[in-house]
């Protein structure tokens, strides 16, 4: 299998992270009558299911890249959740957010590329 | 709409408790607890590749993931409760300095200047974001 795709793997594997917290953030901000339900509800248990898959789509990817990667696949959700909360959430965005963002993108490429 | 969901300088939900230093300690716990989730990982990963899917070790170390992912989920529902997801997940790019830190430390791989410029650049980002 062509290495490649290992690299091309971590963003997908960062987006589902991304929705998976997306969907975390919607059941906190719900009120629960019990606290079980804050943990047993639609919301979470679809987040967990993604965050399973991505953790086996991770231990893919780590069979042929660097440990030392794990920052951009742990970097880029950073950037996918800030898309995703303006458009789901409708949180703000900020210039400062989307500046942090920028940088953040410009490190994700210092530390893929050289 | 937007305003209502504005956050303070400290990064909690507007409406929400306080976050004090307990609760970044906690969340920053959490990101130590993430950090050995992702060596389970690359172990499991690497078990894979000397001994195959079914082995022993690899199933050890998926559990292990597994295990460890569970524990740091409980921790960061409750983050969550305090945090805007923004702020929450800008917190957890601290994971990359001990990423970085267990790359040599345990997989003795070769970390580039590339690597570590990037890292600033991300770090930078984060306190970017956080200076709202």
């Amino acid at each position: 299998m062509n290495d490649s795709l290992f690299y091309i793997l971590m963003p997908v594997s960062a987006f589902i992270t991304a929705a998976s917290q997306i969907l975390l953030k919607k059941s906190a901000d719900r009120q629960y009558q019990h606290v079980l339900f804050e943990y047993l509800n639609p919301y979470v248990v679809i987040s967990y299911l993604c965050y399973i898959g991505v953790l086996a789509l991770n231990v893919f990817i780590y069979t042929k890249i660097d440990y030392r990667f794990g920052v951009v696949i742990n970097s880029l959700p950073v950037v996918f959740v800030m898309i995703l909360s303006k458009v789901i959430l409708k949180e703000a965005l900020t210039r400062k957010r989307i500046a942090g963002n920028l940088l953040i993108v410009a490190g994700i490429i210092c530390f893929t590329l050289l | 709409m937007c305003a209502n969901k504005s956050m303070n300088f400290t990064g909690e939900d507007n409406g929400k408790p306080k976050a004090g230093p307990k609760r970044f300690l906690l969340l920053h716990f959490s990101i130590l607890l993430f950090s050995v989730t992702g060596i389970f990982s690359k172990l499991a990963a690497n078990s894979i590749n000397g001994f195959g899917l079914f082995h022993i070790n690899t199933v050890i170390f998926a559990g292990l993931m597994l295990i460890n992912c569970a524990v740091y989920a409980l921790f960061w529902q409750q983050n969550l409760k305090r945090f805007d997801v923004n702020v929450a997940y800008a917190h957890r790019s601290v994971y990359n300095i001990w990423s970085l830190l267990w790359a040599v430390l345990i997989f003795s791989e070769k970390i580039t200047i590339g690597n570590i410029i990037g890292t600033i650049f991300i770090i930078a980002g984060i306190l970017v974001m956080q200076s709202e």
